[in-house]
């Protein structure tokens, strides 16, 4: 068993020394050129930063089980976006102090983000509904008037498709400060508030006997995922951006068994999926916000096989063990 | 590990058959009359949406006295057991908890909710969950100083389960499962515990394993209030039983109220109870436990 073990770790080794080389031998070609262009070194900033971001966020919305809510929300921000859209083009964007009128279809998805977020937040208050119904229902909702707005607007497609699957050379220098602005203040208060989010996540209960604002924490969690959707939605877009949430933290959920490891590897994950799609894109001409998502998928799988394979030894090494016992007290 | 293999049990004749477990000792009844209650419920009345409600509840724990609240199905067990920790609004009566309103003593209260009602896969191990129990003594913006930690390891300890701190609690067993609730509350410094269905689907080992940790919070004077579906054991380890079906049947030392009459009157249909001329009462149960 060892001697495999051994020669497997060698051949990896090797395999790695040889990537090495190959790395270093192209590594202006392979790695720096892509960087020579601003526009590229932007988006792969803000490709990290959104990885980093949505595991952190992701890994709650794996445990709470809430991966249809995240969906629906970035599904439903299209009217807002729509809005915003045609306001432009009509030249009629409105000034937000501070921050100019950068990227008007950043503030309107986050403001139909917003909205359907104390929506559903509302319908599901008190468990008149099923909470999946009210979500889906908001979501439908929404996506339709999203998608009727869209229809009144000639030549359309071209931004739509954008919109649906995430443009990121269109990362502008002040959409940078944006995501960096708000990955910070959505990272912080999630390490602020980490051990109430853990309590109301797991035993939102206890956390009601022990008299702590549940609703309150509720709420901040849905706009803190509301927020991460919107920043995240020019890497991915809309139809894409569950996988960034889900994928990396739900891997990282097969390696560890603490949540806040959890967040930490999925974070880890999300950036290493942002730059290994980058570079692929880059290589292989696709497009990026398919070629970070398929990366995330890739390392699941991976991981994923890596455990089942596991057991899987385990459990022969168990019979094995098991049979030679039996054999002995027979003998 | 290596599947147990189940020796030959040789059932006892059912003349000489006793009841194998050890009876509960009772604390001793003199003296009490000068000790405050760990809890007291007056005339709780629950109404609320469609959860069964429960009518003009009364009853009362010393510290360290352990009841048992017995009934069938729908009975609003559940639904009482969430008033009295302040999950669900109380239509009327009082509640006081060592003497005060449990307005202000709420944290007294520990609740263990029903096993199905947790989510085994959460990324957290034994110590994470019994340090959620913290959560309001640590306060915001603060992580967990020495006091806090010597309180969950002192709480892990007594439920046995300090060697078992880093396993994630899925990967635990129903008995260990339930102790680490219990220290949750330990590490609460709560003074009553209620536990909704704690010896629902596990073995007799597991259930044995509870008892002697309830037992040890007996000797901590936690007052103990647990529902349960066992009515064997319900006869033999609790000071108390409370029975209830929709309203209050009976409440008082298990050897005065745990009788024919009363079971019958708290299971209705759910239960059959023949008393003839042997001196045996043979009770049947036919609730499903699990639905």
């Amino acid at each position: 068993m060892e001697l495999i073990n051994v020669l497997a770790a060698l051949s990896l080794w090797e395999l790695i020394q040889r990537g090495w080389d190959v790395l270093l031998r192209d590594f202006h070609w392979f790695i720096a050129k892509p960087l020579d262009i601003a526009l590229l070194q932007r988006s792969l900033e803000a490709a990290i930063l959104v990885g980093v971001l949505s595991g952190v966020v992701g890994s709650l919305v794996v445990v709470r089980g809430m991966s249809f809510f995240a969906d629906a929300l970035s599904h439903s921000i299209l009217p807002g976006v729509a809005i915003m859209y045609q306001r432009s083009r009509a030249g009629d964007v409105p000034d937000i102090p501070g921050v100019g009128n950068a990227n008007p279809l950043l503030w309107g998805a986050l403001g139909a983000g917003l909205v359907s977020t104390f929506l559903i937040g509302f319908l599901t208050r008190h468990e008149r509904l099923r909470s999946d119904t009210a979500i889906g229902i908001v979501f439908a909702g929404m996506f339709a008037l999203g998608i009727a707005m869209v229809s009144r607007v000639e030549s359309y497609a071209g931004d739509l498709t954008h919109i649906l699957f995430g443009q990121i050379l269109g990362v502008g220098p002040q959409d940078l400060n944006i995501i960096i602005g708000f990955s910070v203040v959505v990272v912080l208060i999630v390490i602020i508030f980490y051990k109430e989010f853990m309590l109301i996540s797991f035993d939102p209960l206890l956390a009601t006997t022990l008299r702590l604002p549940t609703e309150f924490f509720r709420y901040l969690l849905l706009l803190l995922i509301a927020t991460t959707i919107v920043v995240s939605l020019q890497i991915v877009g809309i139809s894409l951006m569950l996988a960034l949430l889900i994928t990396p933290a739900a891997t990282a959920s097969l390696i560890t068994h603490r949540l806040h490891w959890m967040m930490i590897l999925a974070a880890l994950i999300g950036s290493a999926c942002s730059i290994i799609g980058f570079y692929a894109s880059y290589h292989l001409d696709v497009a990026t916000g398919p070629a970070i998502v398929l990366a995330a998928t890739g390392i699941f799988g991976f991981v994923f096989l890596e455990q089942a394979l596991q057991n899987q030894a385990r459990r022969g090494l168990y019979r094995l063990r098991q049979a030679r016992e039996m054999s002995s007290t027979k003998g | 590990m290596k599947p147990a293999i189940a020796s030959e049990v040789v059932y006892p004749e059912l003349e000489v058959y006793h009841d194998p477990v050890t009876p509960i000792v009772l604390l001793p009844t003199t003296a009490v009359e000068n000790v405050t209650p760990a809890i007291e419920v007056i005339n709780l009345t629950v109404r609320y949406g469609q959860a069964p409600g429960c009518e003009a509840i009364n009853f009362s724990a010393l510290p360290g006295e352990r009841i048992a609240v017995i009934g069938p199905n729908g009975a609003g067990k559940s639904t009482m057991f969430k008033a009295v920790v302040g999950l669900l609004p109380m239509s009327s009566g009082t509640i006081s908890v060592g003497g005060e309103s449990c307005a202000t003593s709420h944290d007294l209260v520990s609740y263990v909710p029903q096993h199905e009602s947790v989510d085994w896969k959460f990324p957290a191990n034994v110590w994470d969950v019994v340090m959620m129990a913290r959560t309001r003594h640590i306060g915001y913006l603060r992580t967990p100083r020495k006091a806090d930690r010597q309180a969950v390891r002192d709480a892990l300890e007594k439920v046995e389960m300090w060697p078992l701190r880093n396993r994630q609690i899925g990967q635990l067993s129903g008995g260990q499962r339930r102790r680490v609730f219990i220290a949750r509350a330990l590490a609460q410094k709560a003074a009553v515990l209620l536990m909704d269905e704690p010896f629902a689907g596990v073995d007799a080992s597991a259930e044995a394993e509870i008892m002697s940790v309830l037992d040890t919070l007996r000797a901590l004077k936690v007052a103990i209030i647990v529902s349960t579906h066992n009515l064997g054991q319900a006869a033999h380890h609790y000071d108390k039983v409370l029975m209830i079906n929709r309203q209050q049947i009976a409440f008082g030392p298990t050897s005065e109220v745990f009788n024919a009459k009363n079971l019958s009157q708290t299971f209705g249909g759910f239960l059959t109870v023949w008393q003839g001329q042997s001196p045996y009462t043979v009770i049947a149960d036919d609730s499903c436990h699990e639905c």
